[in-house]
């Protein structure tokens, strides 16, 4: 479903990512990780179309992305979250997700209704009426998460959305990322949380300094020594 | 304003009905043609700066350049009923179409600027299009201006007595209120907010930037030239320093933000304050007097009504209502709701 070929991000010399490659497949989940400043969300910008990479190719369903621009890309069908929270501050929150069901080619009527079915199944809906802006962190992570769904992707990207969420909020979402999962949402998370992701990703991507180190079941990637090293700071063979 | 709350619904028709027969009522009570002819002035004041706003206030674009749209509608209904005998009601039409379109071109020029690079781009715009109202003197007669024959008749747009005029500038700022309403309820209402308030989470969740923003644009520009048609066939003579002069452009500007920019009823309402102080002072005390004393008073305002003299209403009515709490009334009026 998303197939990205040897992407590369050059930030005024500074190369982001360098050399990416790999796939989501239909109905999977790919755990994206990586320590702080690996190129995560730079990666995940390629995906979206908010950064255009120095090289390579994405290819969402067998199509080029390369000459569309993010909200072509939200049309097709890829939705995200920002791990710094971007909540329309001014509107409430139904009026948050509402935009989101517009660009499904709903009414302005239609999408209200698609808005609050959605903050409904995110357990959000007593809190439809209040101006995002007054919302915390954890409800504004979630919000994000609902004016993504409401656009009706196929495939999801999530950046780090249980960041700072406690153990019941994070269990909650998980079970909401399997039932999306198995309505056949395709997902690729960035996550710090490794209990969570680990539980949750079929396969998942180690990237450090721009490069992928790893790629491959939860299980086996916890055992790659590069990765060990990475994560543990620990050099397992002289360097 | 509290569209859409039920409660807010109930107060504006409460207030909407009494002062929409006030003001159908308003000639045949002020016969004097200085003060209704202010009236009218505060009308087209009123149209313009809410056709400004949709621009400004809904999609962020603050122009210093709405004159040239204002010029646009002026120069061609006058042109076209000078050259060819079309009725300036026609013209108007044809006048919104072209400034329409040089509103869409422009939106899609100056879409990616943002701040203080949009509105110098808007001025020099503006002041391309003031410099060709006064140097293309074959179709123009440049500074000379151009009159219209008094007598047109009503088919013609001109009328002897300005009551008339009442009526229409009355429908002008109907029609771009209306379209403000109808803006703000539809999809591009939705998304010119989103796109204001953030434009990449917009983008990411499939708001087209480009689209929008030429819609606003071109929306804005055609209502601009309806109130140039119509100050064309009111004052029944147009040149460029009445039309496409910079400072039209800031006054449009000033009349919207005094009055609340981003709200639906604020930038009429600026009208109904800017605009007597200014003609008020000028018959007063007339020349550098009146607009120094004009100028003093407009920062008293801005300071006084950060938010636009309709936050300032919408403070003291929820300072009223509240039981004058001095403090719990002022929350929530801030946001350009």
């Amino acid at each position: 479903m998303l197939e990205v070929r040897g992407v590369t991000v050059d930030f005024h010399g500074l190369r982001a990512v360098d050399d990416a490659s790999f796939r989501v497949d239909e109905g999977r989940i790919a755990g994206l990780i990586g320590p702080n400043g690996a190129g995560k969300t730079t990666l995940f910008n390629t995906v979206s179309g908010m950064i255009k990479p120095s090289a390579g190719s994405v290819r969402f369903e067998g199509r080029d992305l390369a000459r569309l621009d993010p909200a072509d890309r939200s049309r097709l069908g890829i939705g995200r979250t920002f791990q710094i929270v971007k909540p329309f501050g001014g509107l409430s929150v139904r009026d948050n997700v509402l935009v989101g069901a517009l660009t499904r080619g709903q009414s302005v009527g239609e999408a209200r209704r698609t808005a609050e079915a959605t903050l409904e199944r995110l357990d959000m809906a007593r809190l439809a009426d209040v101006r995002a802006a007054s919302l915390p962190l954890a409800l504004r992570k979630r919000l994000e998460l609902a004016r993504a769904l409401a656009t009706g992707p196929r495939l999801l990207l999530l950046d780090e959305i249980m960041g700072g969420l406690n153990p019941t909020e994070v269990n909650e979402t998980l079970a909401l990322i399997r039932a999306l999962n198995a309505e056949g949402l395709t997902l690729l998370i960035i996550e710090h949380n490794m209990h969570a992701i680990m539980q949750i990703a079929e396969t998942v991507l180690v990237l450090n300094q721009g490069r992928i180190i790893a790629q491959g079941p939860p299980a086996a990637v916890t055992r790659d020594p590069q990765v060990i090293a990475v994560y543990l700071g620990v050099p397992l063979e002289p360097a | 304003m509290s569209l859409g709350q039920p409660n807010g619904l109930r107060w504006s028709l409460v207030v909407a009905l009494p002062v929409a027969v006030a003001l159908l009522a308003i000639p045949a009570v002020v016969t004097d043609v200085f003060w209704l002819g202010l009236g009218i002035t505060v009308l087209m004041w009123a149209a313009l700066a809410t056709a400004w706003n949709i621009s400004a206030g809904l999609a962020g674009g603050l122009s210093l350049g709405h004159a040239a749209y204002f010029g646009v509608g002026a120069y061609t209904a006058t042109l076209l009923f000078l050259r060819l005998g079309v009725s300036p009601w026609l013209g108007l039409l044809v006048g919104a179409a072209l400034a329409g379109a040089l509103g869409a071109a422009i939106g899609a020029i100056t879409f990616r600027l943002r701040g203080p690079f949009f509105v110098l781009a808007t001025l020099a715009f503006g002041i391309v299009v003031h410099i060709a109202a006064v140097n293309w003197r074959e179709l123009t007669r440049g500074a000379a201006g151009l009159l219209l024959p008094f007598g047109g008749g009503a088919q013609n747009m001109l009328f002897a007595g300005i009551a008339p005029y009442w009526y229409i500038g009355l429908g002008l700022l109907a029609l771009t209120l209306g379209v403000t309403v109808a803006i703000r309820r539809s999809q591009l209402g939705y998304y010119l907010v989103a796109l204001r308030e953030d434009e990449d989470a917009a983008r990411a969740l499939g708001v087209r930037v480009v689209r929008c923003k030429v819609a606003a644009s071109a929306i804005s520009a055609a209502l601009t030239a309806c109130g140039g048609a119509f100050y064309a066939t009111y004052i029944q003579y147009i040149d460029p320093s009445s039309t496409t002069q910079f400072e039209i452009s800031v006054q449009i500007a000033l009349v919207a933000i005094v009055g609340g920019l981003g709200t639906t009823l604020g930038p009429a309402l600026g009208a109904v304050v800017v605009v007597p102080l200014g003609e008020i002072l000028r018959a007063w005390l007339g020349g550098g007097p009146a607009l120094m004393l004009y100028a003093l008073m407009l920062i008293v305002i801005v300071l006084a009504a950060p938010y636009g003299v309709l936050g300032l209403l919408q403070r003291l009515v929820a300072r009223l209502r509240s039981g004058r709490g001095p403090r719990g009334a002022a929350q929530g009026s801030g946001g350009r709701a």
